[in-house]
C-alpha cells in the first residue's frame, strides 16, 4: 500500500478503555449468564449484582483516570475531563436504572438477562461518543447507543404501542443518522480531516467560513444530531417510544440517549466546528426557543404523566441548547459548557427519579395518568414526597439540584449577552411549575382511589432513596462537580 | 453569509419543486384504467393462484436477519487480511477478540434457537 | 466526454442521498421507508468514498465501512421490530401505526 499503517499502540492506549471495558464486560456477561442459567431469582439476582458492580466499576475507573488528559490511539480516544464527566453521567443513569428495574421487569415477564445485556451495551455507545476525538467513533457510538435502545423501547413486545413506538423511534432515527453521515461525510470532504482537533486546526485557518460546502455540513450534522437529542422540530418520535417503551427503559431513554447526543454535540460541534461558532450559534438559539416552548406548552395538555414526563424531557433539552447557545471559545473559561455539562448530570437524577416514582406506581398495579397520583400522600407518603422531591427539582426550586442546573444556563447566557434568551428560560420554567405542580396537588390534595396492591420493592425503594439524596445534596454541594465540569477543555 | 444560506435554499426548493412538478405530470398524463388483473401482484405473468400474504414462514426472516449480521462482520476481516504483514500478533490479537466477540453473539442465536430449523 | 471528476460523483450521491430522502418523507409502507434509509446511507457512502479517493486518504474508505456494518446491523434490528409487528397485525403500512397521537 502506498501509506503504510503505522501501528504504535501500547499497553498506555489502553488504558483510556478501562471504563469501557468494564462495561463491555457486563454486556457479555449478562447476556450469556441469562442465555445458559434458568430463569429464578437467585439468577436475577446475580445479574443485578454483575449490572451495579459493573457500573460503580466503571465510575470508579473513569474517575481514578481524571486529572492527565490523555490521547490514545493515534488521537483518536481520549480520556479528558469532559469525557470522564459524561461517562460518569451515563453510567450513573445506567446504575439508577438497574435499581429501578431489577424488580419490575422481571415482574413484567421480561427476560433479565438481555435486559441488562442492551442496556450496557448502550450505556458503552454512549461512553464510547464520551470519549471519541473522531468523527468515525461518534458515529459508531451513537449508534450502538441507539440500536440497544430500539429493542430496549420495543421489549414490551406483548403490548403494540411498545412495538410501533419503537418502530417510530427506528425509522426517525435511522433517517437523522444518514442525515448524521452525510454530514460527517461533507465534514470530511470540506477539511480532510476525520479527527475533530484536525477538523479544527485546519477549519481556523480558512478566510471563508461561509463556504456553502461548509454550511451544508455544519447543517447537516446539527439537524442529525439534534434528532438524536430530541430537539424541536425533530422531536417527533419522542412522544411516542416514551410512551410505549416499558417504564424503566423511558427513564434511561429520557436520558443516556439524550447524554450521548449532547456528548456527540460537545464534541463534534465545539471540538470539531468551534471555528465555525458564528456560523452554528444562530441555528442553534432557534432550535433552543423552539424546543422549550414546544416542549413545555404541550405538556400542559397532558393528562398522562409518562407522556407530560417526555415533552418535559423535551424541554430541558432546550434549556441544554440555550447553554451551547452561549457558547464563545475553548479555553475561555465561560461557563457556558460546564453549565451544559452540569445540566445533563443533574438531569440524569431527577429525570430518571420521576419516572422511577411511575414504575413503583405500575408495579403496584396503577396507571399513568394524573388520576393514578390521586392521593398518593395518604397511601404511600414516601413515594409521593419523592416525586414531590423530582418534580419541584424538575421545576427548577432552590435549593434543589435542579434549580442550581438552570442557574448555571441562566447564568452561562447573560455572560455570553443573550439576556433575552435567559428570560425565556425563566418564563417558561414559571409555565413548567404548572403542569409539575399539578401532579404534587394530585398527590397531596387529591382523594385517595385505592391502596396501591403490595410489591417486593425494597431494592427499588434504595435507588429511589439514592436519587432523592442527590437531588438535595448535590445542588448544595456542585462546587466539586461544577470544578470538574469547568476542566472540560483541559485536553482539547 | 445570508447569500450562502440562500444558494442551499434555492438548491432545496428546486429539489422539491422538481420532484412536485414530475410526480403531477405523471398523474395528470397517465392513463388509470384499473382492472382486477392489472392490480394483481406480477409474478412473471403466471396466474396467481393464492394471495401474496403468508407465504414466507417469519422463520426464514430470522435466519436471513442473522445471514446478514454475520456475513457483514467479515468486511473487517479484509482490511486486517491486507494489513496482516504490518500489523502483526498484535493485530492478530485484536481479531481475535473482534471474533470472540462474535462467537459469544453466536452462542447466544443458538441457545436461544434462533438457528433451529423447523 | 471528459473523465470524471469528484463532482460527477457527489452529484451522484446527492441524488441518491435526495431520492432516499422523498423516499422516506412521501412513502407510507414501513418497508420502503426502510429501504429509502438504506439508500441514503449508500449514498453516504459514494460521498465517502470518493472524497476519500480525491483526498487520497484512506479515512473515506474505513468510514464507509463502518456505514456498511452499522447499516447491516440497523437492517437487522429494524427487520426484527417489522417482523414482531407484522406477527401482530397483517401489514407493513406506516399510517396503520399511528395508535399514539399527540
Amino acid at each position: 500500500m502506498d501509506n503504510p499503517v503505522a501501528v504504535a499502540l501500547t499497553l498506555e492506549d489502553f488504558k483510556i478503555l478501562i471504563p469501557h471495558a468494564i462495561v463491555l464486560a457486563v454486556a457479555l456477561l449478562t447476556l450469556g449468564y441469562g442465555a445458559i442459567a434458568a430463569p429464578s431469582p437467585g439468577r436475577n439476582a446475580a445479574l443485578t449484582v454483575i449490572s451495579v458492580f459493573g457500573y460503580l466499576g466503571a465510575i470508579v475507573a473513569a474517575l481514578l483516570l481524571t486529572g492527565q488528559p490523555r490521547t490514545a490511539f493515534s488521537g483518536m480516544g481520549a480520556l479528558d475531563d469532559m469525557a470522564v464527566f459524561l461517562i460518569v453521567v451515563i453510567a450513573a443513569s445506567a446504575l439508577l436504572t438497574v435499581f429501578i428495574s431489577a424488580q419490575t421487569i422481571p415482574a413484567w415477564d421480561m427476560p433479565l438477562g438481555e435486559y441488562y445485556s442492551l442496556l450496557a451495551f448502550s450505556t458503552l455507545g454512549g461512553m464510547l461518543v464520551a470519549s471519541a476525538v473522531d468523527l468515525v467513533m461518534i458515529f459508531v457510538g451513537i449508534e450502538l447507543s441507539s440500536l440497544s435502545v430500539f429493542v430496549l423501547a420495543a421489549f414490551a413486545k406483548r403490548r403494540r404501542e411498545s412495538i410501533e413506538g419503537a418502530l417510530k423511534y427506528f425509522l426517525l432515527s435511522s433517517f437523522a443518522t444518514a442525515i448524521l453521515i452525510y454530514g460527517m461525510a461533507w465534514t470530511y470532504g470540506v477539511t480532510g480531516a476525520t479527527n475533530l482537533n484536525d477538523i479544527s486546526l485546519r477549519l481556523a485557518t480558512y478566510q471563508d467560513r461561509t463556504a456553502p460546502t461548509l454550511l451544508l455540513a455544519a447543517l447537516l450534522l446539527i439537524v442529525g444530531l439534534g434528532f438524536k437529542a430530541a430537539a424541536v422540530p425533530f422531536h417527533m418520535w419522542t412522544p411516542d417510544a416514551y410512551q410505549g417503551a416499558p417504564t424503566p427503559v423511558t427513564a434511561f431513554m429520557s436520558v443516556a440517549p439524550k447524554v450521548t447526543a449532547f456528548a456527540a454535540i460537545l464534541r463534534v460541534l465545539v471540538q470539531g466546528l468551534g471555528p465555525l461558532r458564528e456560523q452554528w450559534v444562530p441555528l442553534v438559539i432557534v432550535l433552543s426557543v423552539l424546543t422549550m416552548a414546544l416542549g413545555n406548552l404541550v405538556a400542559i395538555a397532558q393528562r398522562d404523566v409518562k407522556r407530560m414526563l417526555a415533552y418535559s424531557s423535551i424541554a430541558h433539552t432546550g434549556y441544554m441548547l440555550v447553554g451551547l447557545a452561549a457558547f464563545r471559545q475553548i479555553g475561555g473559561g465561560d461557563e457556558s459548557i460546564p453549565s451544559v455539562l452540569f445540566y445533563n448530570f443533574a438531569y440524569a437524577f431527577m429525570n430518571i427519579g420521576a419516572f422511577g416514582v411511575l414504575a413503583w406506581l405500575q408495579l403496584h398495579g396503577k396507571g399513568t395518568t394524573i388520576d393514578d397520583f390521586n392521593g398518593l400522600a395518604v397511601t404511600a407518603w414516601p413515594q409521593a414526597a419523592a416525586m414531590a422531591f423530582f418534580l419541584f427539582s424538575l421545576t427548577g426550586v432552590p435549593p434543589l439540584l435542579g434549580f442550581y442546573a438552570k442557574y448555571f444556563i441562566i447564568l452561562a447566557a447573560i455572560e455570553a449577552g443573550y439576556t433575552w434568551l435567559a428570560v425565556v428560560v425563566v418564563l417558561l420554567s414559571a409555565v413548567s411549575a404548572y403542569y409539575y405542580l399539578r401532579v404534587v396537588a394530585a398527590m397531596y390534595f387529591g382523594d385517595p382511589a385505592g391502596a396501591p396492591t403490595p410489591a417486593r420493592t425494597r431494592f427499588f425503594g434504595v435507588g429511589l432513596g439514592a436519587m432523592v439524596l442527590s437531588v438535595a445534596l448535590f445542588g448544595i454541594l456542585s462546587g466539586p462537580v461544577l470544578d470538574l465540569a469547568r476542566q472540560w477543555y483541559l485536553a482539547l | 453569509m445570508v447569500d450562502n444560506y440562500a444558494i442551499i435554499l434555492i438548491m432545496i426548493l428546486t429539489v422539491l419543486g422538481f420532484g412536485a412538478l414530475l410526480l403531477s405530470i405523471g398523474v395528470l398524463v397517465r392513463p388509470y384504467k384499473p382492472t382486477p388483473r392489472k392490480l394483481q401482484s406480477y409474478e412473471s405473468g403466471v396466474p396467481n393462484i393464492e394471495p401474496l400474504k403468508g407465504r414466507y414462514t417469519p422463520r426464514f426472516y430470522v435466519i436471513a436477519i442473522l445471514f446478514v449480521i454475520f456475513d457483514i462482520e467479515a468486511i473487517f476481516l479484509f482490511p486486517w487480511a491486507v494489513a496482516f504483514d504490518q500489523l502483526g500478533l498484535f493485530g492478530l490479537v485484536e481479531m481475535v477478540l473482534f471474533i470472540v466477540i462474535l462467537l459469544i453473539g453466536y452462542a447466544y442465536a443458538w441457545r436461544r434457537g434462533a438457528l433451529e430449523w423447523v | 466526454m471528459g473523465e470524471l471528476t469528484l463532482g460527477h460523483f457527489l452529484t451522484l450521491s446527492a441524488l441518491l442521498f435526495v431520492i432516499g430522502m422523498l423516499g422516506v418523507l412521501t412513502r407510507k409502507n414501513i418497508l420502503i421507508i426502510f429501504m429509502s434509509i438504506e439508500l441514503m446511507l449508500n449514498a453516504v457512502n459514494v460521498s465517502l468514498i470518493a472524497f476519500g479517493r480525491y483526498l487520497d486518504s484512506i479515512a473515506g474508505q474505513i468510514f464507509a465501512i463502518f456505514v456498511i456494518t452499522i447499516a447491516a446491523a440497523e437492517a437487522a434490528i429494524g427487520l426484527g421490530l417489522i417482523l414482531v409487528l407484522t406477527r401482530r397485525q397483517d401489514s407493513v403500512d406506516v399510517t396503520s401505526v399511528s395508535l399514539l397521537k399527540e
